[in-house]
């Protein structure tokens, strides 16, 4: 069902990501990734032909950075809070429409539900490495993790 | 002529890049009104002139679909060129959305330049280089 290959999901990746939030987008060997001291997790949910979930686990100071590029402002005017995780949110609904896209084809229509933000621990972080769709990646030098998991939608 | 402009998005990130994206393209602006959903839009729409509108889809309170449906019985905003902004790559939901009655159709993420050539061809404005 889920026939994203990594070299796709990179290449996904940098088309959306890049122009959206002006940052550089390298992908990384995910295991070779180093924990950040203050990740925070964005998860979301899609269903339809398929049902699943998009998960990036990503350092705090990253959604700052990516508030900033978004708005064409400095950084240090940017305050950790809603705003910077507002940010941080739309990167992956904009990220999850393509990677559904790209699996299912432009015909069918998706359900996707609003993204969920909040701190994580450095288990989480550690307990998406062994996962067989995890895939990692820097933005600029932030490590970034991404994992993905498709399933058949309940009957 | 300057145009007054719509933008309805629940992220406020987002509402900022519209229209940090549309000034870029150097069309002619009078006011630039922002909505987080399209019961905000409405309520705004009650009282201001708007030429363009630039929607989401997936909102809360009210979603985009249902904005545009109830636009579309109205006979005062049913004119209004509304442009679909969203992450959703669907044919299914392009079709439904065309079958509403929108005027085109922007994916995220989008360059000045489509968002320049969708505002001259809707409106016939003169942007410059």
């Amino acid at each position: 069902m889920n026939n994203l290959t990594s070299e796709r999901m990179h290449e996904i990746v940098q088309q959306v990501i890049e122009p959206l939030s002006f940052m550089f987008v390298e992908p990384v060997e995910h295991t070779l990734l180093l924990s950040p001291d203050d990740p925070i997790e964005v998860r979301m949910v899609f269903s339809g032909d398929f049902c699943g979930e998009l998960a990036l686990l990503a350092p705090s100071a990253l959604a700052r950075e990516l508030c900033a590029n978004m708005l064409g402002a400095d950084v240090c005017d940017i305050i950790a809070g809603d705003r910077a995780l507002d940010a941080l949110k739309e990167l992956v609904n904009v990220l999850c429409g393509h990677i559904v896209t790209e699996i299912a084809g432009e015909g069918p229509a998706f359900n996707l539900q609003p993204p969920d933000c909040g701190p994580a621990n450095l288990e989480q972080w550690d307990s998406v490495l062994p996962c067989r769709q995890a895939y990692g990646f820097t933005f600029d030098e932030y490590p970034v993790l991404i994992a993905l998991s498709v399933a058949e939608p309940a009957k | 002529m300057a145009l007054n402009v719509l933008i309805v998005d629940d992220s406020g990130i987002i509402r900022a890049m519209i229209e940090k994206t549309l000034r870029m393209t150097q069309t002619p602006l009078g006011e630039v009104f922002q909505a987080a959903n399209g019961a905000e839009a409405l309520k705004l729409l009650g009282g201001q002139w708007v030429d363009l509108i630039f929607c989401d889809l997936h909102m809360p309170e009210m979603t985009g679909d249902e904005l545009i449906r109830r636009m579309k019985a109205d006979p005062l905003l049913k004119s209004i060129p509304v442009v679909v902004v969203s992450s959703d790559g669907s044919q299914e939901r392009l079709e439904e959305l065309k079958a509403l009655g929108i005027r085109n159709y922007l994916r995220k993420p989008f360059a000045p330049e489509e968002m320049s050539a969708i505002t001259q061809e809707i409106l016939g404005v003169a942007t410059h280089e």
